[in-house]
């Protein structure tokens, strides 16, 4: 049977988080913040028109890091969460592959991107997002370039998860490429992450 | 006479299961980390060459004025003191930390932080640091101000003074026109 990935997207919606009385939200082992989706994306935007020609790749990726650490070690809070064993951990019938499908399920369910796996083995994963915020630029016509770092640097991380040993070590195991992206006029983002030697 | 602070800040919170989008009050919203802030800030920080904390910063008021300003404009906030309270509640709400606008008028204003997500952030990754790095909240200052005192974008800018990654008690940010 495969794996019930509407289920969890549907469940994990519902879970909400709340600030402390210090206007905090902590949960999953990390700080969280809930802010508008144009906020990041429009950071990321706007050093990319910026940065010097030069140093597109270099700024390109550090985006990508951002989203890869980010990714590790949330990703870690997640499948070691509460809500993972309730929501999760009760539809994961094969590991790792599973653990995955369920990761970019809540990946979903959050509302980082709608995506899913169309490709995994220990060596390669291969990812596709078919709406996601970081495409809403092209809609102002000031993407040039694949423009989604952020879901590429967490399927990069949470194939490492998965893939790249014992948490903390697995870090940089992996790389995530962007070959397809809307807001460069393809009908959905892929996202390519293969094992490094 | 005191301020009363009678506003509650609301949020009407939605999933889209087509697009698998949440939105508050209509705005698109995502969970992030503190790594993913603090990276962020890192890289605006580092980014001499280009000005990247001026980036962040502009990205940041142009993104929360049209967030803060629609929010007036829906729920008919119009009183100072109410725009005050709103802007500090959806600064907590957000997880941002715990904002107190203690001087809002027309000409400069003065604003504290005695927890914030961006300083506790990058000291839970990186420890303490001598200069500020909440470039976001000054972002937000500077547009909050746009808002309570109905003025464009643009004119305001918040400078942080004292801050918490620092390991001062509290962050202060002063507000003046441009």
């Amino acid at each position: 049977m495969s794996f019930d990935r509407k289920s969890v997207i549907n469940d994990i919606s519902k879970v909400g988080v709340t600030s402390n009385d210090q206007g905090l939200i902590e949960g999953f082992g990390v700080y969280v913040n809930r802010l508008p989706a144009d906020f990041w994306r429009g950071f990321g935007e706007n050093i990319m028109k910026a940065v010097p020609t030069d140093l597109s790749d270099a700024a390109w990726h550090l985006l990508y890091n951002a989203g890869h650490e980010c990714g590790y070690h949330t990703g870690y809070g997640i499948v070691n969460s509460e809500e993972w064993k309730a929501i999760v951990q009760p539809r994961v019938q094969k590991a790792p592959e599973d653990v995955l499908n369920g990761a970019f399920a809540v990946f979903t369910g959050w509302g980082w991107g709608k995506t899913e796996i169309i490709e995994q083995s220990p060596e390669r994963m291969v990812v596709r997002a078919y709406d996601y915020y970081e495409a809403d630029g092209a809609t102002n016509g000031t993407v040039k370039r694949n423009m989604a770092p952020m879901i590429c640097g967490v399927a990069a991380a949470f194939f490492e998860l998965a893939y790249g040993g014992p948490y903390p070590n697995g870090l940089n195991k992996a790389v995530g490429q962007q070959v397809k992206g809307i807001e460069t006029g393809d009908d959905y983002g892929e996202f390519v992450v293969t094992r490094v030697a | 006479m005191p301020q009363i602070k009678q506003v509650t800040l609301v949020t009407n919170q939605t999933f889209d299961p087509t697009r698998c989008r949440h939105y508050t009050n209509g705005v698109t919203t995502v969970l992030h980390c503190h790594h993913y802030a603090s990276l962020y800030t890192q890289l605006a920080d580092d980014a001499t060459l280009f000005d990247g904390k001026t980036i962040l910063r502009n990205t940041a008021e142009n993104s929360f004025y049209g967030v803060l300003q629609n929010y007036m404009v829906d729920q008919k906030i119009s009183r100072r003191e109410d725009r005050v309270a709103a802007v500090e509640q959806y600064w907590a709400w957000c997880g941002m930390g715990e904002l107190n606008i203690c001087d809002a008028n027309q000409n400069n204003g003065r604003a504290e932080m005695t927890s914030s997500h961006v300083d506790a952030g990058w000291i839970k990754k990186w420890g303490k640091r001598d200069e500020p790095v909440n470039f976001i909240t000054q972002g937000y200052l500077a547009a909050a101000w746009s808002v309570i005192w109905d003025t464009p974008m643009n004119t305001w800018q918040a400078t942080e003074t004292q801050c918490l990654v620092s390991g001062a008690p509290k962050s202060v940010f002063t507000i003046g026109r441009k």
